[in-house]
């Protein structure tokens, strides 16, 4: 028995002695299939990261259009207004990473140098991230506390012949309210906006005497892995004041946007790997084939198949192994090149790309060996003995 | 009488319309060196692929050690193949990226097990003790074709075949191989060996000449 | 005596060669697709991003200003200016004609509901056969427009002569009012001496805009209860457009500064901004705004799934490349004892490199040209199960194949025949390399 096993042990150590030899000796055709796989297995990865990583980055580019979630007062509530505080307490409630952008708007009706406008008071920084889309000539204001500022609707401007650095008028009948403020930017947007003023919420609570009021918000949410129904329902429970919705013009298409964007994907990736792994088996099939003759020898000093088979698959492994494991860091590495170049931020490593990865490149792998080596085994070993 | 341990009946392999090898009648016995000679391709090297299961025929009968050839499946020529026959090429045919030892040792990983000591041994018989650990690529053609002897005499097959062993050697490595070969028929093994070389056939107890796929003298 | 090694070499190991050769088939196929995807997925995808709805807001050239907080005019103007509905098919028929996806006009009026006041009625198309010159059969109308819009129940008939007016129920309103489809409307136009009209309610309408607290008509029936036959307010066009770039903003800031090459280049573009121009030269007293909320989003966002695009074509590109040199790395490997016998018969390391070289660029052309046509179908595949449509065959993708193909061959080839060429014949012939 014991001598069994040492025996055991020692063709264990000729099958690990061959193998070696094979990949240390060979090593142009090694290093040209690991290369091959590695190749293979990194614009793999590389893809299938970018895929599973598409909808959260093209969910954020599609903040381009601008808000897609309202919340304003309830139609129960009967009342026109909010408590400022209250909007500002259930935008708290938006995932802080999911929350583009956010602003409070109040309205009212002022009268300038020469007409009647609509005054909106918001935040300006909020603004800006949430309707990246306006068209702004001059400046935004950017300081919150800035109360001697406003930005124009370009319409307006025109009809009231003000430009960048004027300063104008405003009065509000009802308060009495006065005040001289520069145009620093003119907006444009093609929409309602064109022909209003904006200033700084406080100072519109001010004008308009609706001192810690809001008409209502809009918010700019990324919709990718958050349920925006469901925030929608908790945001009108936690606060019955309230009626926070999704904006139906762009959180509806932006569904249909990213469905086709991941199809798109999806298909283009499926090609790419097809075709990488047919590029990764021929090569290995090519390797292969070239030792059909040492096939033959093995067969005809004794080999079984079963055993030449062994060390082919043995050895493809190793090979295989290595390059899958060098694709995964250089394909991990592409995707964060391709990730930079496209949306200027990092694609996040997901687990799932190991096993999209790994199964067909080791099945590509296996079979490309497998293969010829089947082939080769089938031939009579005369004939192939003969061959050059 | 020593028994017969290989026996052809009417023999032939055809590819399509060539016929190398035409109803060879032959019958070898134990411990008996035949020699087969003929001019290029009248047939030995076919002949002898027929002989060590390397090919099948087309038509005849071959017995082997008593077992009848015809019927058996692949996977049973190989294993008669590792237990009976010892081969030695004419190219060598060694695996290039194992050493001489490694390379008698793989005929060993194939048979049953291994035994370096055993494998060093046969290395040593066919002079080459201090060249064990050299690849192919870095051995003389006399230097190769003596570790393909090796490997052929490392399970201690009944019957060695060789084609034309000495064919891509010189005028000394043929009598190295040559002394190899005298010594083997001395302990007794038989021997098939192809060879245009009358003077090795000299050594033989039985020269066959074939012909255009016949045999044309058995003496 | 080149040609007749050529001819032997290359049907030499003829299976393993066509592997090859189809192996480059298929890259050159994929990056075939690719490409012609990459050129046209900014028009598909800018098709897609109509989902977001119009793009251009076409109103009368007026001085006034409305005072409008959401959806309630402070400062309701006795004598505004309308659009005639007769001048609307005229904007199909700029320049830019095949880019207009369609256009949808808007009447709003102020009426009162079953007695009580401060509603709106809104008219519009649905789906209207609206006839323009090279297209009799054209319809457009909010379906078009507004993709986003929902209606639970039916959308009114508007073709002319069918009975009964049907109108939509905005959902907010239909909450407030509680009306559901099938229930009867009295509808009648503000002001003392208005007119009054029944309405059937077929649907409630959800948009996520003012639309919700509004009933919302076919626009015949709006003209004829507001007495305003043949005038409209707005105009919504959704246009295919072309992302904003340095020129369109320079000429959106000042017409003017452009030089006669460059507002030629401007005008014959699908900017925004160009359309917007062309709409306003062919109807007088308009003026055409690009909404810019979906203008400049789509815009944004075209120009991302189109960098995406080629950004993964440059890797494929890269990735199959790799591929194949490694492949031609191994067709030249294997045949080392070849180029060890040639150099052993007298053959000089460029003969040598000249005989692969050429059978290399030989597969090089064959499989790219065979590759383009493969690409072709397989970019109709992406173009089909992605969009719905064909992708057009953009010719500059052939050279640009073919060429890149026989490059990667040749590239591949390169290095393992210097690799053995470098090599002493008799290294190569005993087989010691
Ligand atoms: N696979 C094959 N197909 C066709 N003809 C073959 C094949 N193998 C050998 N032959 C032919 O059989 C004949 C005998 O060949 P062979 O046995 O190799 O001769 P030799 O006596 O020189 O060893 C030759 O004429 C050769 O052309
Ligand atoms: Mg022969």
């Amino acid at each position: 028995m014991a001598g069994g096993k040492r025996s055991d042990t020692t063709k264990n150590a000729m099958f690990l002695r061959i193998i070696t030899k094979s990949l240390k000796v060979r090593k142009n055709r090694v290093f040209i299939t690991f290369f091959s796989i590695m190749i293979g297995a990194a614009i793999i990865t590389a893809l299938a990261s970018v895929y599973f990583d598409i909808s959260a980055k093209m969910s954020r580019e599609l903040r381009a259009y601008g808000a897609n979630f309202f919340i304003g007062p309830s139609a129960a509530s009967g009342s026109r207004t909010v408590e400022a505080a209250t909007i500002d307490n259930a935008v708290e409630m938006v995932p802080a990473d999911k929350l583009t952008g956010a602003s409070p708007y109040v309205y009212g009706v002022v009268r300038l140098d020469l007409g009647n406008a609509v005054m909106t008071g918001v935040d300006f920084a909020g603004l800006r991230r949430l309707s990246p889309y306006w068209q702004v000539e001059g400046k935004w204001i950017t300081a919150d506390f800035d109360d001697e500022s406003c930005m124009i609707g370009k319409t307006l401007a025109k009809n009231m012949e003000l430009k960048i650095g004027d300063s104008v008028t405003v009065m509000r009948n009802e308060t009495g309210f006065q005040k001289s403020l520069v145009v620093k930017g003119i907006a444009e947007t093609g929409q309602a906006e064109d022909e209003q003023i904006f200033v700084n919420l406080p100072l519109a609570q001010k004008i308009l005497g609706m001192e810690g009021k809001a008409n209502h918000a809009m918010l700019s949410i990324v919709t990718e892995g958050t349920d925006i129904d469901g925030l929608a329902k908790r945001m009108a429970d936690s606060y019955p004041g309230l009626d926070a919705k999704p904006i139906r013009k762009v959180s509806s298409s932006e569904g249909k946007i990213l469905d086709k964007i991941k199809g798109l994907m999806a298909i283009v990736a499926v090609i790419i790997l097809t075709v990488t792994t047919l590029c990764v088996m021929t090569t290995l099939i090519t390797v292969v084939s070239e030792r059909t003759r040492e096939i033959g020898l093995m067969k005809a000093i004794g080999a079984d198949d079963r055993e030449i088979v062994r060390q082919f698959i043995a050895e493809t492994l190793v090979i295989g192994f290595a390059g899958i494991a060098a694709g995964l860091v250089v394909g991990f590495l592409l995707a964060q090149v391709l990730g930079h170049a496209v949306f200027g931020s990092a694609i996040s490593l997901r687990l799932i790309v190991l096993p999209v990865t790994l199964i067909p490149s080791v099945a590509a792998a296996l079979l490309a060996a497998v293969l010829p080596v089947r082939m080769a085994v089938r031939v009579v070993p005369a004939q192939v003995l003969k061959e050059d | 009488m020593k028994k017969t341990v290989l026996e052809t009946k009417g023999l032939t392999k055809r590819y399509g319309s060539v016929t190398p090898l035409d109803s060879i009648d032959m019958q070898v016995r134990e411990g008996e060196w035949v020699a087969i000679m003929g001019p290029s391709g009248s047939g030995k090297t076919t002949m002898l692929n027929l002989l060590s299961l390397l090919d099948s025929p087309t038509e005849g009968e071959y017995i082997l050690d008593g077992v009848a050839t015809a019927t058996l499946a692949e996977k049973e020529r190989v294993a008669v193949r590792r237990e009976k026959i010892g081969l030695v090429f004419q190219q060598f045919h060694l695996v290039s990226y194992l050493t001489a030892l490694e390379n008698v040792m793989l005929a060993q990983y194939y048979h049953s097990m291994i035994d370096k000591d055993d494998a060093m041994e046969a290395l040593e018989r066919v002079g080459l003790g201090h060249r064990t650990d050299h690849l192919p690529s870095q051995l003389s053609g006399g230097e190769q074709q003596r570790v393909c002897i090796a490997r052929a005499l490392i399970n201690q097959p009944a019957i060695i075949m060789a084609d034309e062993p000495t064919g891509n050697l010189d005028e000394a490595n043929e009598g190295v191989v040559l002394e190899l070969f005298k010594e083997l028929h001395r302990e007794g093994r038989t021997i098939i060996m192809v060879t245009h070389n009358p003077e090795l056939a000299d050594f033989a107890d039985r020269v066959v000449r074939l012909h255009h796929g016949r045999i044309e003298k058995d003496a | 005596m080149f040609f007749l090694m050529l001819r032997q070499s290359f049907f030499r190991g003829r299976k393993r060669k066509a592997l090859a050769t189809l192996t480059i088939v298929l890259s050159a196929s994929l990056i075939t697709a690719l490409m012609n995807v990459s050129i046209e997925v900014g028009d598909k995808m800018a098709r897609e991003m109509k989902s977001y709805g119009a793009n251009i807001n076409m109103v009368p050239k007026s001085e006034a200003i409305p005072l409008e907080i959401g959806g309630v005019d402070y400062n309701p103007l006795k004598d505004r200016v309308f659009l005639n509905e007769a001048d609307l098919p005229k904007v199909k028929e700029i320049f830019w004609h095949n880019n207009i996806v369609g256009f949808a006009p808007f009447l709003k009026t102020p009426v009162e509901l079953n007695g009580k006041k401060g509603c709106s009625l809104i008219g519009t198309n649905f789906d209207r056969q609206v006839p323009i010159a090279g297209d009799e059969e054209f319809r457009t109308g909010v379906k078009t427009v507004f993709p986003y819009w929902q209606v639970k129940g039916e959308w009114p008939a508007e073709e002319a002569g069918t009975s009964g007016n049907g109108v939509l129920a905005g959902a907010t309103l239909a909450r407030e009012l509680g009306v559901k489809p099938g229930d009867r409307l009295t509808v009648k136009a503000a002001g003392d001496a208005g007119r009054e009209e029944s309405f059937v309610v077929t649907g409630i309408l959800t948009t996520g805009g003012a639309e919700e607290s509004a009933l919302v008509a076919p626009l015949p029936a709006v003209q004829r209860l507001a007495g305003m036959e043949g005038k409209v307010q707005s105009l919504s066009v959704s246009a295919l457009t072309v992302p904003e770039d340095k020129l369109s903003r320079k000429a959106r800031q000042n017409n003017e500064a452009l030089d006669s090459l460059e507002y030629d280049r401007w005008y014959c573009t699908a900017y925004v901004s160009s359309i917007t121009h062309q709409i306003e030269e062919a109807i007088p007293n308009v003026t055409a705004r690009p909404i810019w909320q979906v203008a400049a989003g789509e815009g944004a966002v075209v120009n991302k799934i189109q960098l995406l695009m080629i950004v993964v074509t440059i890797a494929a590109f890269i990735a199959s490349g790799l591929g194949i040199s490694s492949l031609m790395a191994t067709t030249i490997m294997e045949r080392s004892r070849e180029i060890g016998l040639m150099k052993a018969l007298g053959a000089a390391d460029w003969e040598v490199y000249l005989l692969f070289l050429s059978e290399s660029a030989f597969v090089g052309v064959l499989g790219g040209l065979l590759g383009c046509v493969a690409g072709a179908g397989l970019s109709q595949v992406i173009g089909l199960s992605i969009f719905g449509s064909y992708v057009s065959f953009s010719p500059i993708v052939v050279p640009v194949n073919v060429a890149v193909s026989v490059l990667i061959a040749l590239s591949g080839s390169l290095m393992p025949s210097r690799l053995i060429t470098g090599l002493y014949p008799a290294e190569v012939l005993h087989g010691r390399r």
